[in-house]
């Protein structure tokens, strides 16, 4: 499944919700917690340095002389005196001190703190000493940027574990509905009484395939109502071409018919004859499109099957003048398949009636029966020689393409005959070479 | 022979009649499944058509119906149902063969002729034999060395021809009359290559034993039993 696939399936797009659900969460709750861990960091760096300026402070002493402490390493002090009626006059400040800001506007980079107090000096005169300590925010910011990493490592692995654990119990909530869909996709176009297995689980997974099993009730029923459609149209329509045939054949026999007429009933019965076989051969495509068509699998023997279908067409060929070659390899022991005996004939029905009508007339038509070297598949061939190249033999097992549109036929032979060989395990093998056609039906071995 | 008709399309029935009296038969018609049945039970019939779908009663129903009276007659089906599971049901509730329509008068009159060689065929030693090869006709069963052989229709008839024959040439021709039922030259090796797998199942499915089918090149084939002269 591709990443693609993957984030546009169902269980890929649980995880995606419940991930950035948890993750926006996450981040809400991790934000909050960085601004109250932010705001006690600085409270704890101001109390510091006011701390070590209130420290500072107090080693400061006028009497008899101003008396200053020296900030250590990293450090920047600044100190004012004021005494009373005069100007504030600096006693201090440290190299640089002028971009570190006051306490209430800092400079970047810098935290500053001010503290104050009363001395006396030798006069005994009180004066206001005001003391600016300022040091270096960057520990802080590193601290800051720590418990940031902290919150980031934590958010991304929480997002991690969120998709995963979406991931996995999605997967496990939807593990019925994928076994839902194997059982449905097994399920064929005309559902005969296969059903799903409804799971206990008194939720919609179990509301869905109750639904898919009514469905499955409903399309058999209308594939049911099909076939029986069907299988009363072929009633119908193959009573009344009976009766046209039954009486031409009759007709034909009767011994004071004028000699004129016999060949004009023998073309009729031919006809009648062409016509019964496009009523099966409608009624076939009907259920193939249909996919109702049901195949009666057992063993037989394809060289059987294939010499039967000859005989039946004999007449036909020897009408035609088309000579109809067979030959049934004779080192093979069996040619036995496992397969429809009835939609195998058709097949071979259809493929020789194929080459009885664009073999050239006085060609003869080629049926072989053998078993394939390569795979020891049973198989039978029918080959005609061609008056022209038939072009790209893909079409020819489309329905209703006709190779050659002034010759008889609807289309349909190929197309379900390779229908028809598809069910039974392998299409047909078309083949063009020299002038010469053959239509390889191949079977797996029984 | 005298044949019953039971068909409820009235068009069909009547061709289907009159074309077997043209043909030298007798045929009587019955329009549903009861008339039938009475006929069947009161005339000696030497095979019924039925069709399957009648009104009121079915053809299988017709069928079972005659069975229980104990009319033993061939019954050969007429059906537009031309799926293999109605063949197979026909043919296991009793019938002898499965027509289905539309149908060529010709395949009707061939299939009677079938019922009735097998009717005339006697019931008891009717069992053709040569060397450890048995062919008995009644039952449609083909053994050799006591081991049965499944042939095809056409394989059966060929070798039933060429046992009434055994040890005499049968030629091609005499083949294509009897067993394919024409008198012309068919246009085809089909007979050659029947013959090649009646010999496959006979002889070559049995190496240990002496084949029993010869070719005779120029003239036509030869059953006979190992060593015998021909005659």
């Amino acid at each position: 499944m591709s990443i693609r696939n993957m984030l546009h399936s169902l269980r890929g797009q649980l995880a995606l919700v419940f991930g950035a659900v948890f993750g926006l969460v996450t981040l809400l709750a991790g934000g909050y917690q960085y601004r109250q861990v932010g705001q006690v960091l600085h409270q704890g760096d101001d109390q510091r340095l006011r701390a070590r300026a209130i420290a500072l402070l107090d080693r400061v002493a006028l009497d008899p002389l101003p008396t200053l402490p020296l900030p250590s390493a990293g450090e920047r002090l600044r100190v004012v005196m004021e005494a009373p009626g005069q100007a504030a006059r600096e006693l201090f400040h440290s190299p640089g001190y002028e971009g570190v800001g006051t306490p209430a506007a800092p400079a970047p980079g810098w935290r500053v703190a001010e503290v104050r107090t009363e001395l006396l000096d030798a006069n005994g005169q009180s004066n206001q000493v005001h003391l600016w300590l300022a040091h270096s925010a960057a520990p802080l910011a590193a601290d800051l940027g720590r418990v940031r990493q902290g919150l980031v490592l934590a958010l991304v692995g929480s997002l991690g574990l969120a998709a995963v654990l979406a991931w996995a119990l999605g997967g496990r909530a939807l593990r019925p509905l994928r076994h839902i869909s194997q059982q449905a996709r097994r399920v064929g176009a005309a559902p005969g009484e296969e059903r799903l297995t409804v799971p206990a689980t008194g939720d919609e997974v179990q509301e869905l395939a109750q639904t898919l099993n009514q469905m499955l009730d409903r399309l058999a029923a209308g594939a049911k109502l099909q076939d029986n459609f069907l299988a009363a149209a072929a009633h119908e329509l193959r009573t009344p071409l009976a009766v046209v045939q039954a009486g031409l054949g009759v007709v034909q026999h009767a011994p004071d018919l004028p000699a004129h007429l016999l060949p004009v009933l023998a073309t009729q019965l031919e006809e009648m004859q062409r016509l019964g076989r496009l009523v099966d051969d409608f009624l076939l495509v009907s259920r193939l499109r249909a996919d109702t068509l049901p195949l009666a699998r057992r063993p037989v023997a394809l060289d059987e099957l294939a010499l039967a279908a000859a005989d039946r067409l004999l007449p036909r060929f020897r009408t035609a003048g088309r000579p109809l070659e067979l030959a049934v390899e004779e080192q093979a022991t069996d040619f036995l398949v496992l397969g429809d005996a009835d939609k195998l004939t058709t097949v071979l029905l259809n493929l020789l009636e194929n080459a009885l009508r664009h073999a050239p007339p006085s060609s003869a038509v080629q049926l072989r029966v053998g078993r394939e070297a390569t795979t020891n598949w049973p198989y039978a061939e029918v080959t005609n020689p061609l008056r022209q190249s038939l072009g790209d033999l893909g079409r020819l097992t489309a329905a209703h393409y006709q190779a050659d549109i002034f010759s008889e036929g609807t289309g349909l032979g190929l197309w379900l005959s390779n229908r028809i060989a598809e069910m039974h395990g392998a299409p047909l093998a078309l083949r063009e070479a020299n002038l010469a056609f053959s239509a390889r039906l191949r079977l797996p071995p029984n | 022979m005298r044949i019953l008709v039971v068909e409820d399309e009235a068009r069909l029935a009547d061709f289907v009649r009159q074309g077997l009296v043209q043909a030298g038969h007798v045929a009587d018609v019955a329009d549903n499944g009861a008339t039938g049945l009475e006929l069947a039970a009161t005339t000696p019939y030497d095979v019924i058509l039925l069709d399957l779908m009648l009104p009121g009663q079915s053809g299988f129903d017709v069928l079972r119906n005659l069975r229980e009276f104990g009319v033993p007659t061939p019954v050969v089906l007429i059906s537009a149902l031309s799926d293999t599971e109605h063949v197979i049901r026909g043919l296991d509730a009793g019938a002898v063969d499965y027509l289905r329509k539309p149908f060529a008068f010709e395949e009707l009159l061939a299939r009677l002729r079938a019922v009735q060689r097998k009717a005339e065929t006697p019931a008891d030693g009717a069992v053709l034999r040569l060397a450890d090869l048995a062919l008995d006709p009644v039952h449609r069963r083909v053994t050799r060395a006591e081991q049965p052989l499944r042939l095809t229709n056409r394989e059966f008839a060929l070798l039933e021809l060429l046992l009434r024959n055994a040890g005499r040439v049968v030629t091609k021709t005499r083949i294509a009359e009897k067993v394919w039922e024409v008198d012309f030259d068919m246009g085809s090796n089909v007979i050659e290559v029947h013959l090649s797998q009646l010999r496959r199942k006979l002889d070559r499915a049995f190496p240990d034993l002496p084949p029993l089918l010869e070719t005779i090149v120029g003239h036509g084939y030869l059953l006979r039993s190992p060593g015998a002269a021909p005659a």
